[in-house]
This record gives C-alpha cells, structure tokens and sequence, in this order.
C-alpha cells in the first residue's frame, strides 16, 4: 500500500489545487454579481456597507417613469429586431446549406465581419449609413442597427443544427405529396427549431444588453434600458440602478438557461438517433 | 399479370458539369415486375432512380410514368414513390404520424388514414410500434417503416434506392425475402437499385446491368448469368473465365472450335458465323470440368497452382502455358485436382457464354488505349 500511497497523495494534492484555483476564478466572475444584487435590498443610500433589507428601490423603480419607457423601448428594439434577425437568418442558414452557388464561401466569409469587428467600428458604419439614406435616428434605426448585428449569431447556431440534417429527409417528404411549403413549415423548420430557438435567445440576449451600438443609432425619440443606466451612473450609482440591474440580470440568466436546456436536448436526440446507427 | 410498360425511358442522358453520368439510357419497366439496376457505385443507376422520382432532372431524353410524359412534374406530383438509403424517417414524428404522412398530405380521411396506416404496419409487421419515435428503432425496425411509408400511398412503381445498404448481412438476406414477398403480394412494381449482385440475382424478375453510365444488358437473372452479353456483366456478377478466341471452324450441334493463344476449345457458334472472328468466351467457374485425359476439341491444359476448401466446395486455380489463370469450382464431395498435378480443362460448348462482339470491338479499342491518361476521371455518383 506504500506505493498508490505516495502516488495517492500526489494525485489528491493536484485535485485540491485545481479545484481551489476553479473556485477562485468562479469567485472572482460572481462577487461583483452577489455585490450588485446584495445591495439592491440595502437600506443605506450609499454602498459601503450594508445597513439592512429593504424592497424599497425596486418599489421606486416602479415609479421611474423615465427608467421604464427605457425599458419599453429596450423591449420593443430587442423584441423587434430578434423577430427580424431570426426569420432572415434562419432563411439564410437554409439558403446556404441546400444550394451551392457561386460565392457562397465568400458570403460566408463576410458573415463573420459583423461579428470580429470592433462594435465601435460597427456603430460608426451604421451612423454614417443612415445619415446617408437620411433615416431619422431613433427606435427605427436602433432597430435596424441590431436586426444588423444578430443576424450572423442566428445563422451560425442554425447552420450548426442543420449541420446533422439529412436532405433525404425533405426530399422524402416530398416524395409523399408535400410542396415546398408544406416541407418547410412540417419537416425542415420543426427538425431544426431547437436551432432557430437558441439562435433567438442568443440574438435577445445580444441586444438587449447592447450599448456601443446603440449610442450611435439613438435618436431624440427613444433611449433603451442600457444607455439611459449609463446616463444616471454618469451622476454617482443610486441602488435603484442595482435593482434594475439584478432584474436584467435575472431576465438574462433565464434566458440563457433556456437557451442551453433546448440546446442541451437538441444535442441530447441527435446523440440518440446517431448511437442508433444510422451508419 | 399484366406486362405493359410502366415507366419508359427512351434516350435520356444527364451531364453533373462535364461529367456524364447516364448515357443515352433506353429502359423499360413493366407494370408489376421487380426489376433491379445493378453496378458499382457511380454507374449512374441512383441518378437514374432520382431522375424517375424528380429529385434530379434530366439533361436531354424522356421519361414517360404511365404513358405520360413526367418532365414538367415535381416530386410531390409524380405518382411514383421512393424508399431512401438512410430511411429518411421524420425524427420529429412518431412512427403512426411517419407512415401517415402521405395520406394526411393528400387530405384523406382521419379514419381512412388511421385503418391504410394500420394495414401498412402489419404488412411490414411493425404493428405496436405506432408511438415510438425513429431514433427509438434498430436499423431493420427503421427500413419496414419506410417501406410502410412509401406503400401506404399504393404508388404505381415503388423506386427503392439500395434500401438494404445500411443492415448486417443477416438482417439483410432475411429483408431481401421479405420485400421480395411483399412486391408479389402487392403487385407493385418494383425498381430496385443495388450493387450487390447477389441480392439482384435473388430478388429480381429482371435485372438492368449499368456500368460507367450505359445499360450494359438487361434480362432474367438467369440469362444474366448464363448468357452475359458483355464483359463488364460477366465479370461483374458472379465469377468468370474469361477467354479472348479466334472462330476456326462449325461443328455439329451448333458448337464451333475457337482458337486460343494456349490451345483450342469448344463453345456455341456465333451466328453469322464468320471464320477468324474475335470474340470474347466466358465460362463460370462451376461449369469449367478438368480430366486427365484431352476432350475432344479442347486442348487445354495446365498446372494446378491453388487447391482451396471453401466449405460448400472446393477452389481450384489452374495456369495455362500463357499464363492466364483458370478458375474451377468444384462442389463437396466430388473430386478436384490435387495441387501441383497436370490436367486438362473443357467444359459443354452450351455452358460458354459468347460476348456481344460489338463490345468485344469497343473493349478491344479500349485495351489499345493508354488508360494512364484517364486515370482519377471516374466520377462518384450522389
């Protein structure tokens, strides 16, 4: 027992360090998080210390007017622009994968510009071509803008999902009677629709947090969620903005939870049908 | 059992780019026959299956389902149905929902389709199984209910693309006798697409033999076997000698005396009979006989390089002073040739198949040609 003893100690020695240092790195992601939703129930006014619980801000949040029509306006540019991005990426996705056509690798090149790019460099691209078309900025161009920059992440988590799709499926189907129409909407979008949900969520998640872009495609008529914190936090932190914050950042965490649960099932058939030898 | 075409195709070609995948293709399928398209892969026949079904189409030519011309019709419009290499089951849909796909397409009746989904089912004896989903099946299960997808519908002509390619050996000589009993108790017509040989002997009424694009020969199993009309069909199913042989002279019984580069040997007259002809003679090694003493006629012999047990038989390969090796297969519990030792080979003039001599001609061209130059053109079909 003297050998796997030395070799034993050795081992759990390299097991606790490696979960100290895990732990670390996890301590490091979520203090900050903790700090923020910990003192959105502190009494005090200031965020030194904390005094005691209190609902208070969020009650007050409630009855910030301006802080709300940010948040409508956050809503219905997210919403919006997801709705956009998801139909034509998901179109995209399909396009490509079942034609090939010439600059088809050229496109697809172009479709990870928008997403390296500095988001700077994106947003001052978009300014200038909107003032050039002469679109008024405002909720119009904001949603333009991040229908824009979500379109790519859609069509990459669709292209990944059809990845594992066999055409002699749709072709099957219409072998069987069904039209292009009918294949589409029976066969080939709810085969994929764990893709196209993921893709959503990832293009919500994206937008609704954004503010690099939106700064620049804002106008007089409409500021989201995002900017208008960044504009209060410019006048010292109030914990109003903490409970704002710990709400986004519930609706977030939900959301990508969501997005990994279908994933994760998605992932979990395609195994099964796979382990099931279809080779 | 009426024998009227079906499915016609009269001179179709189709070009991928420059590649030409089938050439000039004439075939007839008649109603309620179970005719196989048998080659290697890249031959053209799947290509030839997915122009008949409208996944593909093709570059000149016609193809007639029925008497009618298909060429303006999409898949969903001909009445011709397909069973796939990879199933191409729903996932999303249970197995009920899969077979009922076709018929809840059309609009059929709720119980209409619920008593045709029923009798599918039990015809591919897959009933019990109506709520499970694809990834829940084996293999085998998965093919029946393909075919009770594609049979539901009562197509006209069932088009099954190597539907057995994906099962174990066992599972497939048991789905071979299924399906083949299943096509005669429909009376659908079958066109069966396959490269094994084996499976197109057994199942087949006739078989299409394909080979870079071209129809190579079509007929009955047996005069595939016993009467291969080119090279490519005798040496791609089952196995052959093959003789290269001058015509010398008529004999009695409609056999001639050919000329070999090792000796002389007996086999059926070509007709016309033109003394100094070419042709090409092949024999199945079950049909090749040796002796130790000459046959009349035949004044080959050689040495026996290879005595092999195989169970059901015994392998003999025998060389001749040229060179060429002889195969003979005999059955258990007959005598074969001891390695080593000298005999002489004949077999019946009936059991020589000549060889069309137009592509003996065209093969004769081809042997001239420096086929280096060529190499890596195949094509690879879809």
């Amino acid at each position: 027992m003297k050998a796997p003893g030395k070799r034993g100690r050795r081992e759990r020695i390299k097991n606790s360090v490696s979960r100290i240092f895990a732990g670390l790195v996890y301590l490091f992601l979520y203090i900050p998080i903790a700090v923020v939703v910990l003192f959105s129930f502190n009494t005090s006014r200031r965020n030194i210390v904390f005094e005691g619980f209190t609902l208070n801000w969020y009650k007050e949040l409630t009855k910030n007017t301006a802080l709300l029509e940010a948040f409508r306006n956050t809503l219905i540019v997210s919403g919006t622009s997801t709705v956009i991005a998801t139909a034509v990426g998901t179109l995209a996705a399909i396009g490509m994968f079942r034609h090939k056509f010439k600059g088809r690798s050229l496109i697809d090149a172009l479709l990870y510009i928008p997403v390296v790019i500095p988001e700077i460099v994106l947003g001052i691209a978009l300014l200038s071509v909107f003032s050039i078309a002469r679109i008024p900025l405002g909720l119009g161009s904001m949603i333009l803008a991040h229908t824009t920059f979500c379109i790519p992440f859609v069509v990459f988590t669709v292209r990944a999902r059809l990845a594992g799709f066999d055409k002699s499926i749709e072709e099957a189907a219409m072998d069987l009677g069904a039209n292009r129409v009918k294949v589409l909407f029976g066969i080939t979008l709810p085969i994929i629709a764990p893709g196209i949900a993921s893709g959503a969520i990832l293009a919500f998640t994206l937008s609704i947090d954004d503010i690099v872009i939106s700064y620049f495609a804002t106008g007089p008529s409409g500021t989201t969620l995002p900017l208008k914190i960044m504009e209060q936090v410019r006048a010292g932190v109030k914990p109003d903005v903490y409970a704002l914050s710990a709400v986004i950042m519930l609706v977030t965490f939900l959301g990508v939870l969501g997005s990994q649960i279908i994933a994760y099932r998605g992932a979990k058939k395609m195994a099964l049908a796979k382990d099931k030898g279809d080779l | 059992m009426s024998r009227d075409p079906i499915v016609e195709l009269a001179g179709v070609n189709k070009f991928y780019g420059e590649n030409h995948v089938v050439k000039n293709l004439d075939l007839c399928v008649r109603e309620g026959e179970f005719l196989s398209m048998l080659g290697p892969s890249g031959c053209g026949k799947t290509t030839t299956l997915r122009m008949i079904a409208g996944f593909e189409r093709q570059t000149d030519g016609l193809i007639t389902v029925e008497g009618e011309s298909v060429e303006e019709k999409e898949p969903y419009e001909r009445s011709v149905n397909t069973v796939f290499q990879s199933y191409a089951l729903f996932p999303h849909m249970n197995v009920f929902d899969n077979v009922a796909y076709g018929l809840k397409v059309k609009k059929e009746s709720k119980a209409g389709i619920k008593s045709r989904v029923d009798s599918a089912l039990s015809l591919v004896r897959m009933q019990g199984y109506e709520k499970r989903r694809p990834a829940q099946l084996s293999g085998g299960q998965r093919q029946r209910i393909a075919i009770a997808r594609a049979v539901v519908n009562n197509p006209k002509v069932l088009l099954l693309d190597e539907p057995l390619g994906a099962l174990d050996m066992k599972l497939r000589r048991q789905m071979q006798l299924e399906l083949k009993n299943l096509q005669k108790s429909l009376g659908i017509t079958f066109l069966y697409v396959t490269h094994d040989q084996e499976e197109a002997l057994m199942m087949s009424d006739r078989i299409a033999v394909m080979s870079g694009g071209v129809l190579e020969q079509i007929g009955t199993p047996k005069e595939i076997y016993e009467k291969p009309r080119t090279r490519f069909a005798a040496d791609f199913i089952g196995e052959a000698n093959m003789f290269e042989a001058v015509a010398r002279e008529k004999r009695s019984g409609g056999a001639a005396l050919f000329e070999l580069e090792s000796g002389t040997i007996l086999a059926g007259a070509p007709e016309p009979f033109v003394p100094g002809e070419m042709h090409y003679i092949s024999v199945r090694p079950e049909k090749t006989l040796f002796s130790s003493a000459p046959q009349d006629g035949f004044t080959l012999h050689g040495a026996v390089i290879e005595h092999i047990y195989a169970g059901s038989g015994i392998k003999c390969v025998i060389l001749l002073p040229g060179g060429q090796e002889i195969k003979i297969n005999v059955p258990a519990g007959f005598p074969a040739p001891e390695a080593g030792s000298a005999v002489h080979v004949y077999w019946k003039p009936g059991d020589a198949a000549l060889i069309h001599s137009d592509s003996s001609a065209i093969h004769n061209t081809i042997k001239n040609v420096d086929l280096g130059k060529y190499a890596g053109v195949g094509h690879e079909e879809s």
